[in-house]
């Protein structure tokens, strides 16, 4: 009896050290690329790192305290909360009804699909470039369609430059929503829209009642991606509008940007960063809470 | 690991390390010669200057012992990339690109170039380079704002008599009853009242939907263009080292350009227009004046890039009392853990001879020396510029938070520019931010 149970405890020691041994190479690489950088950024909030001089010291929560009552700070932080939550409702609402719409009427274009979804493909730095350009009142071409149709819309007024911003958001990034509720809708079994049919209900009773219950926990997913995306958002905005007018638009990526790169504290920066990750974490919990349930 | 196999990485890594401690000596140590690496902004400056250091590296260079490379970061992050390097301190290049606007930032990674001669540089430039009454860094680049116009639309203003009495009408509704006058002698009562008689929406007969373009996006750069007002009209940011941005010169400067803004006499997008909006603007044919970067003149006045103002296209000095333009000269600092600083200078004393900035000039860059750039042929502006640095320019005060300054003040202050703020309150609030960096 004892050898057979001796037999596996060997087997399994062997099997942890070869396992841990095989984990090495990307245990020391997620040490370089992210324990590091995090516990440098942690340290660095800790003090009043500056390119303004060469000595550093301990500041203890000195750093956090001055980022949370900086106005910026909290102004960048509402906006881009509120930001947040509009680009993620609008790309989630319009992006699970594309993706449905698409399924059930162009399955078996999947070219148009990749045209659809197309825009994700690009980076956004690129993308906002390619608005600006477009968006110019003088050269650009959506302007050009829009006069030569009696419209004069200005883009980037100071009242219409956060819709602006939000549209384009959306136009980026809702193809990345109908892409994953578009993966998720080819497992859908149709007997389940067979048997309401034979229930008499129609199509949208069948999108509300049954595919989007459905479709729940991968929209719950693409949401939390795209919350915590569009939190971090700083190409396009630093981009077309480098946070203004004044502050107006400016996010807590590009408030930390400004900070470390053109103010030169680092220390400071690395706090507003170091609350923006717990702000963040925050949302785990929540998450994996909601993928439990489903 | 086998024993084999460990003794192989032994080697291996003793043999790498000794070829790390040879290339390290190759680099060339406390003598004059040596390769020296130089961060350069991409962009036309950086072309020009590659031009002089292939020709260093190709004559010069060989006589001195000394090999240039150029290092390109970024045309839009080259000080971010800088600045982690600077707080790294990285002794990967030898020469940082540094700008007079952040010097006071920069001075504290660079070594003094006390033994150079400044040579023939623009006293601005050298000047905007000096902290603590030491040259901090070798200039290069000059930049400057000129009043550019379409000379066309303003000379049928000027010599039309209709064109004069609808002129004075729009003035007058304005408060003044004025006659145009040449833009070289505008004050910035003249700017908003041509840009007003230029309005179609005020001046149904005006050729351009909107008379000029104000850059007023968030940006330190556009900072430094409406500088041009406070300026000239005898404001500063400091008197004797103190915030003095809460002043009548800076309200009267804020009040003009919200006058334009709100009033509509720039596109409602000028809230987020820059450099290549004003470009744009001109191209289409949308605006008649505007104050602009020299170095937008080529563009515009180029018949394939510019058909609708080749030819049409002029500058004069920037309007006001005292016609002042802001000035900033981009050049080169030596980074105090460098460890080929002997060759590093060897370098730039060859770059600070009017023959290498002649050769810089001739590639296309605006040369940081006057004579170079009177003398030079290859662009129409440079003896203008020339002209217009040594006259009417002005550094904006080096400060060690220089570069927080801007920053900061293009937050207090843009809102106010496109009516978002009221100009006192911007005042007020620019003025308490310029202290607090100043006590920094």
């Amino acid at each position: 009896m004892s050898t057979p149970q001796l037999t596996p405890v060997r087997a399994d020691g062997q099997a942890r050290r070869t396992a841990l041994l095989l984990a090495t190479p990307m245990m020391l690489f997620l040490v370089a690329v992210v324990a590091f950088p995090l516990g440098y950024g942690i340290w660095m909030s800790l003090t009043d790192k500056s390119l303004l001089g060469s000595e550093v010291s301990f500041v203890g929560l000195g750093q956090y305290t001055a980022a949370l009552s900086d106005p910026d700070f909290r102004r960048a932080a509402t906006f881009t909360l509120l930001f947040a939550i509009g680009a993620t409702v609008l790309e989630v609402a319009l992006g699970a009804l594309i993706a449905i719409g698409f399924n059930r009427y162009f399955s078996r274009h999947r070219t148009t699909l990749l045209l659809v979804i197309l825009p994700i493909t690009v980076a956004p730095a690129l993308m906002s470039v390619m608005f600006r350009l477009l968006l110019n009142e003088n050269i650009g071409l959506v302007t050009a369609v829009l006069k030569s149709l009696g419209l004069t819309v200005s883009l980037f007024d100071p009242s219409t430059v956060v819709p602006t911003l939000l549209v384009l958001d959306v136009l980026h990034w809702t193809p990345f929503i109908v892409l994953i509720c578009s993966a998720a809708l080819k497992a859908f079994p149709p007997e389940l829209h067979e048997a309401g049919r034979m229930d008499g209900a129609g199509s949208v009773r069948l999108t509300f009642h049954i595919t989007l219950p459905i479709l729940k926990p991968v929209i719950a997913s693409a949401a939390f991606l795209r919350f915590v995306d569009t939190i971090r958002i700083f190409d396009m905005i630093n981009v077309l509008t480098g946070g203004g007018p004044g502050v107006a638009t400016q996010t807590l990526s590009i408030y930390i940007y400004k900070q470390a790169f053109q103010n030169g504290q680092f220390g400071l920066a690395a706090a507003a960063g170091v609350l923006m990750l717990a702000a963040l974490s925050l949302l785990i919990p929540v998450l994996m809470k909601g993928r439990a349930n489903d | 690991m086998t024993n084999i196999g460990r003794r192989s990485f032994i080697q291996g890594t003793a043999a790498a390390a000794a070829l790390g401690g040879l290339a390290a000596c190759s680099q060339g140590g406390s003598s004059g010669s040596g390769s020296v690496r130089m961060v350069m902004f991409p962009g036309p400056q950086g072309d020009a200057l590659q031009a002089v250091v292939d020709s260093y590296n190709a004559g010069q260079g060989k006589t001195d012992g000394v090999n240039v490379e150029t290092v390109l970061l970024s045309r839009t992050d080259t000080f971010s990339k800088e600045a982690t390097m600077m707080a790294a301190g990285s002794a990967d290049v030898d020469l940082y690109f540094t700008a007079s606007y952040i010097i006071g930032q920069h001075a504290s990674y660079f070594d003094p170039l006390d033994d150079i001669q400044p040579g023939e540089y623009f006293t601005g430039s050298t000047d905007g380079f000096t902290v603590d009454g030491s040259l901090m860094a070798l200039p290069l680049n000059v930049s400057n704002i000129f009043l550019f116009y379409r000379k066309d639309l303003i000379e049928q203003l000027l010599t039309d008599q209709a064109a004069q009495a609808t002129y004075a009408q729009v003035s007058a509704a304005l408060g003044s009853e004025r006659e145009p006058r040449d833009p070289a002698d505008w004050d910035w009562a003249d700017y908003v009242a041509a840009s007003a008689y230029f309005t179609g929406s005020v001046n149904s007969s005006s050729p351009t939907e909107y008379g000029t373009a104000l850059q007023a996006k968030n940006l330190m750069f556009n900072v430094m263009v409406w500088n041009n007002l406070l300026w000239s009209e005898g404001g500063s940011w400091t008197v004797d080292d103190a915030a003095a941005f809460d002043s009548a010169e800076a309200r009267n400067a804020l009040e003009v350009y919200q006058q334009i803004y709100t009033s509509g006499y720039t596109s409602p997008d000028s809230a987020n227009a820059e450099f290549p909006e004003t470009q744009a603007a001109f191209q289409a044919g949308s605006i008649a004046f505007a104050l602009q970067w020299s170095t937008a003149f080529g563009a515009l006045n180029n018949p394939d890039t510019s058909p609708e103002t080749a030819g049409k296209i002029a500058i004069t000095r920037s309007p006001g009392s005292d016609h002042s333009t802001h000035i900033h000269t981009q050049g080169f600092g030596l980074n105090s853990n460098s460890r080929n600083k002997e060759a590093a200078k060897t370098w730039l004393e060859y770059l600070a001879t009017p023959e290498a900035m002649t050769e810089f000039a001739g590639a296309g860059g605006i040369a940081a020396m006057p004579e170079v750039l009177r003398s030079a042929e290859e662009d129409p502006t440079f003896p203008e510029i020339a002209d217009q640095v040594e006259e009417y320019g002005f550094n904006e005060p080096i400060l060690r938070t220089g570069s927080q300054a801007f920053t900061a003040l293009a937050d207090e202050i843009s809102p106010a520019w496109v009516g978002r703020r009221s100009p006192d309150e911007a005042a007020q609030a620019a003025n308490a931010a310029l202290d607090e960096l100043l006590d920094a």
